[in-house]
């Protein structure tokens, strides 16, 4: 019973390092540009086809991982000048744009891969045993990618000049401009690197599900959630947001059924939203 | 002949001003905000803008920054014009500003609220090839004492005083080194004494930056101003030193209501 829940509890943590990786990317992106990216699912989506291509090609998994956010980061710079660039002030525009976008890119990727579902080979197989509890190489080595993702991307926006300009115009767009920086660069910046976050996210999440052009959707509702409980202004908020949406989900599924653990997880993101609007770490 | 014309090309710079504004305009429907201002600022100044409440003096600043575009009318900076520029732009060609309500990053510390103002204008280029962190920079040491801020180094700016935020302001907006401040009524819901030390800050801080501020306390403005301007619906109606002002008729007809300066 005890190796059964502590299985379970890296494959929430790796769920939940997936999740965190998506949810970066949508806040950053609705904190600076005011953007409710509804595309986000789909960028994922596109670094898993990424990877699919890349194995194709190569023959190499790994080779996909680095591909995936160069590829997908160079879509969001076209989707942010080409689309959300100019609808920016109106909200429910851009919802609709990105909505568009999302579908776009689903519509692409059947055209260039078809429609079928695809399999993408887990490059690291098997098990490290420790102690009576075996533990899954894969899921382990993503936890600590996104682990290393995280501290420094920390370190970076809490030690450095260009992370300090993130964080003053994440507080406040107008006057970060009265400061002397370019809004409409810090746009782009902002939206081409949640893209290649997303990419990457895709990217490492491919040998772990069945890809096929709908698999973002359900992802985009979770990482919605690891936003809203996380907030949209703190790194420590999204990890948090993260585990509680991802080891909730995976926990719940493994112990009740999947589809209570779904509703399960939708409850508690109500219910700390009646109670801490702002998200749970404010 | 080549000595003499280089001189002359110096003096001509020199002579330059810091802001010239030629028949600017500001129109909000029908009501001009600003209506065919001229006015210059000498550098090295302090340039004090007095006026009733609707004399268009924060509107003024907010054409010069271009947070709002003027309706007609040029800005010229340094004999340079700037017209049309957008406000991240002029920001780093070297106009900083104090708005009238707190600008400051309220979750950032004060240290880092201050840093900010050095690095907002850099490129992302030349941030990317800094190495200096925040917390450890020597400009952002000296502005704390200058400010006497030391103490409160690592508080949330949001966490200070009234008074406290309206000095890390004007510390903010000095650290990128300016080469115009604008500030907007600095003493603003300050207490007498918070005003009196803000003049004495003010002149040790500013040194030789051309400042042009807008007020409304006249006995701040007469302590720190070399020059004043005063405005009425829109238009500068009178210009001059501190004691000139204080005896001028017009002035005191019409802006002062007959209150002694």
């Amino acid at each position: 019973m005890t190796a059964t829940v502590l299985t379970q509890i890296v494959n929430g943590l790796s769920l939940a390092s997936i999740l965190i990786l998506i949810a970066l990317g949508l806040a950053v992106i609705f904190g600076l540009l005011g953007v409710i990216n509804l595309a986000h699912a789909d960028l994922f989506m596109a670094g898993m086809y990424a990877v699919v291509l890349a194995q194709g090609v190569t023959g190499n998994f790994w080779f996909g991982v680095l591909a995936a956010p160069l590829i997908v980061g160079a879509i969001g710079f076209v989707v942010e000048l080409g689309v959300v660039r100019w609808l920016r002030a109106r909200p429910l525009d851009t919802l609709l744009a990105t909505l568009g976008v999302g579908i776009v890119i689903r519509e692409g990727v059947k055209l260039l891969f078809g429609a079928g579902y695809r399999q993408v080979a887990n490059p690291l197989p098997g098990s490290i045993a420790i102690g009576p509890v075996a533990y899954p190489i894969y899921r382990l080595l993503l936890i600590a990618v996104t682990a290393s993702i995280l501290a420094g991307l920390a370190a970076w926006l809490y030690r450095t000049a260009p992370g300090l300009r993130l964080r003053a115009m994440l507080q406040d767009r107008e006057t970060a401009a009265a400061y002397g920086i370019d809004p409409e660069r810090a746009s782009l910046v902002a939206f081409v690197v949640g893209a290649a976050l997303a990419g990457l996210a895709g990217a490492l999440m491919s040998p772990l599900v069945t890809v096929g052009p709908d698999v973002g959707i359900i992802y985009l509702a979770r990482a919605f959630m690891v936003v809203v409980v996380g907030g949209v202004g703190s790194l420590l908020g999204l990890v948090g947001g993260g585990v509680i949406i991802g080891g909730g989900d995976t926990l719940a599924g493994y112990f009740l059924n999947p589809t209570i653990a779904n509703a399960a997880v939708l409850v508690l993101a109500v219910v700390i939203l009646r109670f801490r609007p702002g998200g749970l770490f404010r | 002949m080549a000595g003499t014309a280089r001189v002359a090309t110096e003096s001509t710079a020199r002579d330059v001003p810091a802001l010239h504004v030629v028949n600017l305009s500001k129109r909000f429907g029908g009501v001009a905000a600003v209506a065919n201002l001229n006015l210059t600022v000498r550098r090295g100044i302090t340039h004090c803008i007095i006026g009733p409440n609707g004399a268009g003096k924060s509107t003024f600043f907010d054409l010069v920054t271009n947070v709002q575009p003027a309706t007609s009318g040029e800005v010229y900076f340094f004999g340079e014009p700037i017209t049309g520029l957008p406000q991240y732009r002029r920001a780093a060609l070297g106009i900083a500003r104090k708005f009238q309500a707190p600008t400051l990053f309220p979750e950032l510390t004060v240290a880092e609220n201050l840093y900010m103002g050095k690095v907002g204008h850099l490129g992302w280029t030349s941030l990317l090839r800094r190495r200096d962190i925040p917390a450890a920079d020597d400009q952002v040491g000296l502005m704390l004492e200058q400010l006497r801020l030391a103490g409160e180094s690592g508080s949330r700016a949001a966490d200070l005083s009234h008074g406290q935020q309206q000095w890390l302001e004007i510390g903010v907006a000095l650290m990128a080194r300016p080469r115009l401040l604008l500030l907007d009524e600095p003493t603003a819901g300050m207490s007498l004494r918070e005003t009196a030390a803000t003049a004495d800050l003010l002149g040790a801080l500013t040194g030789d930056t051309t400042t042009v501020i807008v007020e409304h306390d006249l006995s701040f403005v007469r302590r720190i101003a070399d020059v004043i301007t005063v405005m009425h619906r829109g238009e500068s109606v009178a210009e001059g030193r501190p004691d000139e002002i204080a005896q001028n008729a017009l002035v005191r007809d019409v802006y002062l209501g007959r209150k002694s300066l």
